[in-house]
């Protein structure tokens, strides 16, 4: 039989201000199974505590309700008390009579009836409580990071360093993302390239990352401590041990006229190529869509030409699996795209080109070594406009959101522009620039102060060619006046969007994603870089825009995460999943089926039917996926599964002890066994 | 028939199955009832004709025994819910397809007095589902007997005046069915012939714990009924069979079609065992998914 103690808090005058706790205690002990109740000013506090546990010993307790403040509050802090004293720590329930109670009201004597009812319901569950115990289960300790950009090359290193083995899967040829693509970076004006490549090498090198580039992944199995991850190694059609990377074999290709990916399209590529000279591995892929050989059968010069053998036709997708405990996802973004912006002209007129081109213009290692001329007639172009916020905070184009970096790479152009090609003039739109970082205000006083870009703010409504240049047409918002001007190049800034085939992923990992494709975290503020997925976390652009720094700082946060997960030998989690009752479950498998966590395994069971044995498929809760989300209770119809802490029977006292009858109210509950 | 015969007795002298479920004549309305065939020289007795009503897939989740079961066309949809659900494989049985042109109304052959079938089954002495249906050969038979029925036109539709009825505002058909379900003895024949309502411990009255109250008074029946109606949304198949069983004649069916229909709107056309491949709404989500019907 129940024995049940009641304590209500006054939270100083929080509570006791608008409640008459004296009398919700007097008016609980009445309830059954309530042996005893008793009121103090600080339950939480050390003496608040001590009352909690004389009053198990004395009273010999099986259950305890403190009414109080939220559980997010307090909760923990209570199943501690009683668990010291040997009482179940999840034998005990909380009536929020604080958030929910005093201080919304103000009226005295309702607000004391409310907290009585509050009690009431509480108690009525605390006798239907059962003990739990929490979950351990073993954690495979090797992480997976999806995405070779600067955010999953710096999550793989700060896990590698702790010792921790990593498997690092990257869809493109090389590891480097975008951030290998830029030229100078803001704030600071570093060379991207070289801050990038040391670390490239240093991943490549690490005993502890094993990189898969040009692959996939296929599928993702298990769950927190226990993942499957089955990887796609696409044919490279070279064999990565014989290749010297000699560069013999792009040289001779014959299909050149490739635009390249990694010059952004300004530039051409063979069929058999590497992204760029520093690339991870440095070993060529071919672009079989592309290849004379793979298109018509005919060509095979780079296997002629390859003096180690290493070309491969043959090579066929192969297929990986890795046993890992975590997974950081830092798949990172892509453009927007701007051929949708029919006024931009983008596309059709050579000399309006995107942010990214302009780094590749004006990069060192790009198409013009560096030279920034324009597209169409290769000759330095005199007055540049820049445009901001394409494709961001644009309803028309469903992107409300602010792509964080294009105000800044802008101004970095900008002063590019004033280095490189000397006497230039940099004209920048804007609707206002937003600069919030550390140095990032200076760097943009910088561009407008020393390096002499004329910001103006407007939106530009068209472009179009004129006499070899292209004329710029919008209104400037602060003056009010038109402006038509006359320029040599237009860069546009355009924003970011999600990567490719994010979405896709996201179902493969079963985390959930914003409405634009971002992945979702589990709390905007307090766990940024967890999904809610438990043991997948986030890294870099995936989540949102974001700046180098931001990703950097994202991904050895994810990495802390990881390390803290492979801590210990096994993980421990909180019981509160569902249940089946092998009794009633029928094995329809509806819970299976809306599970968004595959929490769902297949169970066999023998049961007595009319005198008959029959052996039958039960559903049965794998206990490290569930995440107690409960939908799988709402589905089933012969109410088979429940989830612990949170039982149907426990919430249907709670609404008779409510709702019911006087007699109800007071009532032995129905079916209940104590 | 004779081939019906003869391929029932195929069957179990070759021991492809251990029984056969299909029909025998009865001397009662509706003039057959179910037969349970274990030995060839029995098969003599199978019939098919307008007085097979019963839905026999009812008999063969828990059977134990490897059965080949007549199935008419508008059953075998129940067929198609039970594989969904993991209840039934489908190869723990052997379908045997019939042509069926309509079946008769029971209870108008018990009130009209009749003691024999009718030669030619007149649309006014068949069972409404009859009326329009559109599946009258069995789909997806292992063996078919008889010949195939010829398209028939439907006479009457699916979902006919259940729009302008549930028009009517909330009280009036709360006490409508309030008053219906006041004749509800809580038999739970509905329940027990449902060829889906198989779950061990139903919950309409289980009592570990009681989920419904279940004595027999207004409130009490309002909520089993209704939320039979929940179990039944996408699922069920229009057999007939709960409003054939239920003796005090409680249209049953009425609400059922009702949230056929409404799931056949809100959800791309569903209906339940048409397509094996098409998830049911319960276990789909689709991001474009109607949201209409949340409150
Ligand atoms: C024009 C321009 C200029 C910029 N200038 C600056 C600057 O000066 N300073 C600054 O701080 N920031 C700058 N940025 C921003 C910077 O590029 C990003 O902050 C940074 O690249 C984000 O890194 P990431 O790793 O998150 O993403 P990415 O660099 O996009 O890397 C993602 C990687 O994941 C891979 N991938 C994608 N999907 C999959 C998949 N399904 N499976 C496996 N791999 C996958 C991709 O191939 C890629 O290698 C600039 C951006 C642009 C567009
Ligand atoms: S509560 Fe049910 S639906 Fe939710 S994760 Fe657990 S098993 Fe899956
Ligand atoms: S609904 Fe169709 S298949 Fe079913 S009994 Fe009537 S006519 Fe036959
Ligand atoms: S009414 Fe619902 S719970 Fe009861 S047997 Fe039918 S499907 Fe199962
Ligand atoms: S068969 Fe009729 S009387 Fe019996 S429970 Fe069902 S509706 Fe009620």
């Amino acid at each position: 039989m129940a024995r049940i103690g009641v304590f209500v808090c006054w939270c100083g005058s929080n509570i006791a201000g608008t409640v008459d706790v004296k009398k919700v205690a007097e008016e609980v002990s009445k309830l059954p199974y309530v042996v005893y109740s008793t009121d103090y000013k600080y339950m939480c506090s050390d003496p608040g505590q001590n009352m909690i546990k004389e009053a198990i010993k004395e009273h010999r307790l099986t259950g305890v309700v403190v009414s109080a403040c939220s559980p997010r509050m307090h909760e923990v802090t209570f199943r501690r008390t009683v668990q010291e004293e040997g009482v179940n720590p999840y034998m005990m329930e909380m009536a929020n009579i604080r958030e929910h109670c005093s201080w919304v009201h103000d009226d005295m004597e309702e607000a004391t009836e409310k907290a009585i009812e509050l009690v009431r319901m509480a108690v009525a569950k605390a006798v239907e409580l059962e003990p739990m115990e929490k979950i351990e289960v073993p954690v495979t300790k090797r992480a997976l990071v999806i995405g070779g950009g600067i955010a999953g090359i710096q999550a793989a290193l700060d896990i590698a360093d702790g010792g921790v083995e990593v498997i690092l899967v990257e869809k493109s040829p090389s590891i480097g993302g975008k951030m290998s693509q830029l030229d100078e970076t803001f704030p600071t004006l570093d060379c991207s390239q070289c801050i990038l490549t040391p670390k490239m090498v240093d991943a490549a090198q690490h005993p502890n990352i094993k990189i898969y580039s040009y692959a996939e992944l296929e599928e993702l199995d298990g769950f927190i401590g226990n993942f499957q991850a089955r990887i796609r190694q696409k044919a490279r059609s070279v064999d990565m041990e014989l290749c010297n990377g000699c560069g013999d074999c792009w040289n001779k290709c014959p299909q050149k006229k490739i635009p390249s990916e990694f010059e952004a399209g300004m530039s051409d590529r063979a069929a058999i190529y590497v992204p760029f000279p520093q690339a991870i591995p440095n070993t060529p892929v071919i672009d079989r869509e592309n290849c004379i050989y793979f298109q018509s059968g005919k060509c095979g010069v780079c296997a002629k030409i390859c003096p180690t053998g290493a070309i491969s036709y043959d090579q066929s997708d192969e297929f990986i699996t890795e046993e890992v405990g975590a997974v950081v996802v830092a798949t990172g973004y892509d453009l927007f795209n701007t051929d949708v912006i029919g006024e931009y002209g983008y596309g059709e007129i050579p000399d309006v080109i995107s942010g990214l081109q302009f780094e590749r213009l004006s990069s060192a290692s790009g198409p013009t070594e560096g030279k920034i001329v324009r597209p169409s007639d290769g000759k330095k172009p005199e007055e540049v406009a820049f445009i901001c916020c394409v494709g961001s905070r644009d309803d028309k184009y469903g992107r409300p959101y602010c792509s964080r970096i294009c105000c800044m790479y802008t101004a970095k152009h900008a002063i590019l522009l004033h280095h490189k090609s000397h006497g230039s003039q940099a004209y920048v739109f804007y609707i206002d620039v937003r600069a919030g970082g550390k140095g990032y205000e200076e760097f943009l006083r910088r561009a407008t102060e020393e390096e002499g870009a004329i910001y103006m703010r407007g939106r530009v409504s068209r472009l179009y060619r004129d006499n070899g240049k292209v004329v710029v047409k919008g209104a400037d918002t602060l003056s009010g006046a038109q402006i038509e001007l006359h320029c040599d190049m237009v860069v546009l800034a355009n924003g970011i969007t999600a990567s490719p085939g994010a979405e896709e992923l996201a179902r493969k990992l079963s985390i959930s994603y914003d409405e634009y494709g971002f992945y979702s975290e589990a709390h905007p503020k307090l766990r940024p870089v967890e999904t809610n997925t438990a043991g997948i976390y986030l890294a870099g652009c995936c989540q949102a825009p974001k700046d180098i720094p931001d990703s950097v700082s994202q991904a050895s946060a994810a990495a802390s995460k990881v390390l803290a997960l492979f801590s210990g030998d096994f993980l421990t989690r909180e019981p509160n999943i569902a249940e089946v009752n092998p009794f009633t479950c029928t094995g329809c498998f509806t819970c299976r089926e809306v599970c968004p966590y595959d929490a769902i395994d297949e169970e066999e069971v023998t049961v007595h039917i009319d005198g008959k044995k029959v052996t039958r498929t039960i559903a049965r809760v794998n206990l490290g996926k569930c995440q107690g989300c409960g939908i799988c209770c709402a589905v089933c119809r012969s109410n088979a599964i429940n989830l612990k802490g949170t039982k149907d029977l426990q919430i249907f006292r709670q609404i008779k002890a409510f709702t019911g009858s006087e007699k109800e109210k007071s009532d032995e509950p129905v079916g209940s066994k104590k | 028939m004779e081939q019906l015969i003869q391929e029932a007795k195929k069957l179990l002298e070759e021991n492809k199955v251990d029984v056969v479920i299909g029909y025998r004549s009865s001397p009662l309305p509706p003039f057959t009832r179910p037969a349970f065939i274990r030995r060839p020289e029995d098969c003599e007795q199978l019939v098919f004709n307008c007085g097979s009503v019963y839905n026999l897939t009812r008999y063969l989740i828990g059977l134990g025994e490897k059965p080949a079961i007549v199935v008419k066309g508008c059953e075998q949809r129940g067929l198609v819910v039970l594989e969904q659900e993991n209840m039934l494989p489908r190869d723990s049985y052997l379908l045997i397809g019939v042509g069926c042109s309509g079946q008769v109304d029971e209870r108008k052959l018990r009130e009209g007095g009749f003691d024999r079938l009718p030669e030619q089954l007149s649309d006014e002495l068949m069972a409404d589902k009859c009326l329009y249906c559109d599946q009258h050969n069995t789909p997806d038979a292992d063996i078919f007997v008889g010949d195939e029925v010829e398209s028939v036109e439907p006479r009457t539709e699916r979902y006919a005046g259940l729009d302008e009825f549930f028009a009517q505002d909330y009280e009036e058909l709360y006490h409508h069915w309030t008053e219906v379900f006041s004749r509800c003895i809580r038999c739970y024949a509905c329940r027990n012939i449902c060829p889906l309502c198989y779950c061990e411990q139903c919950i309409s009255y289980v009592n570990m714990p009681q989920w419904l109250p279940r004595s027999v008074a207004d409130n009490n029946n309002y909520l089993f009924h209704m939320r039979r109606v929940l179990c039944m949304a996408g699922r069920c198949i229009d057999c007939g069979e709960c409003e054939r069983a239920c003796p005090v004649d409680i249209p049953l069916r009425t609400l059922y079609k009702r949230i056929a229909q409404k799931i056949e709107g809100f959800f791309y056309g569903y209906r339940a065992g048409n397509n094996r491949e098409q998830l049911p709404p319960l276990q789909d989500f689709n991001k474009d998914d109607s949201a209409d019907f949340i409150l």
